[in-house]
């Protein structure tokens, strides 16, 4: 019925894709988070607005072929069924200052077995307080300690992680337990406190200040696609070139945000 | 527990509610947060400096010493802490090597809890400053 794909999303600047602030949350620009982990996702929908934006530029005839037509008011069955379909992308490490590394990539369990169905990694998802045989860390007293701004965790054990990265290539990274990879997100998030100017002179607007986060540069994030083949002859080609494209995710390219390396895979 | 905090929000509170009632001292958590960045021998040396004036600005420095070496003692880092005199300069001296002396790997670890740790601070002080 469906061919599965998969895309890969590489944050090439801090990526915010979330809710505007509204009066629920003051002035604070929050991005939007998986329910049960609180890390950071881009929901299909925002993922799926970009690809349809980008193919509608170049032929707005075949954009609803892909992505379906709307309804069109008075006329009925207007409306056809988009036949590629996009999921939420979840993330698959996330980088994190470490006093003196300077980045350690962290996952926990629950994402990499996400990653692990949509891209069919081979392999046991690793334990919690995994680290990856190229990791830096404190010996002391028989424990290896990995230090970060706010606390510091213990590594249990060691084991090789070229498999879970999607490039192959092996970063500095660690697997903490679900529980405590919401809490570790929240201190790798890009925060920062910015103003509006006011369009005449160089003063902060009235009422133009604002809070934002974001993911950090270099987030790995997954999201899975379906893609429905119903006219044999017709693929899928969202990108000019190839599979792979550098676009803008998320409502914030005004104050630098957004800039991502999208690839796909199995299309 | 794997992952554990060093909890600075809670020891920077503390600190910052012992002193509140002292306007000019309180604002040393700025001058903290600036001297941070320095290295770990200046933001004890600071105290040294102050202790000519008479009020408590060198004792919030050294309170927050104090803090921070209990926090770094927790994750398993032991940070210098002798009792230093202003005129005493060979122990000025001493105190000095030894911060110098610590590995590198640590003092990276030491001044990113630092600079965490003065940025606690600065957001209790903004909170509880009269």
């Amino acid at each position: 019925m469906y061919q599965k794909a998969y895309g890969l999303i590489e944050t090439l600047a801090p990526l915010h894709v979330g809710a505007t602030a509204g009066e629920e949350s003051g002035n604070l620009n929050l991005i939007f988070r998986d329910q049960f982990t609180r890390t950071g996702i881009v929901p299909g929908s925002s993922i799926r607005g970009r690809f349809r934006s980008e193919m509608y530029h170049a032929d707005a005839n075949e954009t609803n072929y892909w992505y379906g037509h709307e309804s069109v008011t008075g006329q009925e069955n207007s409306t056809t069924e988009s036949l590629v379909k996009f999921e939420y992308a979840s993330i698959v490490w996330l980088p994190v200052f470490c006093p003196g590394q300077p980045i350690v990539w962290v996952s926990c369990p629950r994402l990499l077995k996400r990653y692990k169905r949509i891209a069919g990694v081979e392999g046991a998802v690793p334990d919690p307080y995994t680290g990856s045989s190229n990791l830096q860390g404190r010996e002391s007293g028989g424990q290896r300690t990995l230090f970060f701004n706010l606390g510091f965790l213990t590594i249990h054990k060691v084991q090789d992680f070229t498999g879970w990265f999607p490039d192959g290539i092996q970063q500095p990274a660690v697997v903490v337990d679900d529980s405590d990879i919401g809490m570790i997100h929240d201190m790798a998030l890009y925060r920062q406190s910015r103003v509006a100017l006011n369009k005449e002179e160089k003063k902060v607007s009235e009422g133009a200040f604002f809070n934002t986060e974001a993911l950090p540069e270099g987030t790995l994030m997954v999201f899975p696609i379906a893609l429905r083949k119903e006219d044999k002859g017709a693929t899928w080609n969202p990108f000019d070139d190839g599979k792979e494209a550098e676009l803008y995710l998320g409502g914030l390219e005004s104050i630098g945000f957004g800039h991502c390396r999208i690839t796909l895979r199995g299309i | 527990m794997t992952w554990q905090s060093y909890q600075l929000d809670r020891k920077a509170q503390k600190l910052v509610l012992n002193y509140r009632d002292d306007k000019d001292v309180l604002n040393q958590a700025h001058k903290m947060r600036m001297t941070a960045p320095y290295g770990l021998e200046r933001f004890w040396g600071e105290r040294l400096r102050l202790s000519r004036e008479r009020n408590n600005k060198a004792k919030y420095w050294g309170d927050t010493w104090q803090a921070f070496v209990e926090i770094m003692a927790v994750a398993g880092v032991a940070i210098p802490n002798d009792s230093v005199g202003e005129r005493e300069t060979t122990k000025v001296q001493a105190m000095a090597t030894k911060l110098w002396a610590l590995p590198l790997e640590d003092q990276k670890v030491a001044l990113a809890v630092l600079t965490q740790f003065c940025d606690c601070l600065v957001w209790w002080t903004q909170r509880y400053k009269p």
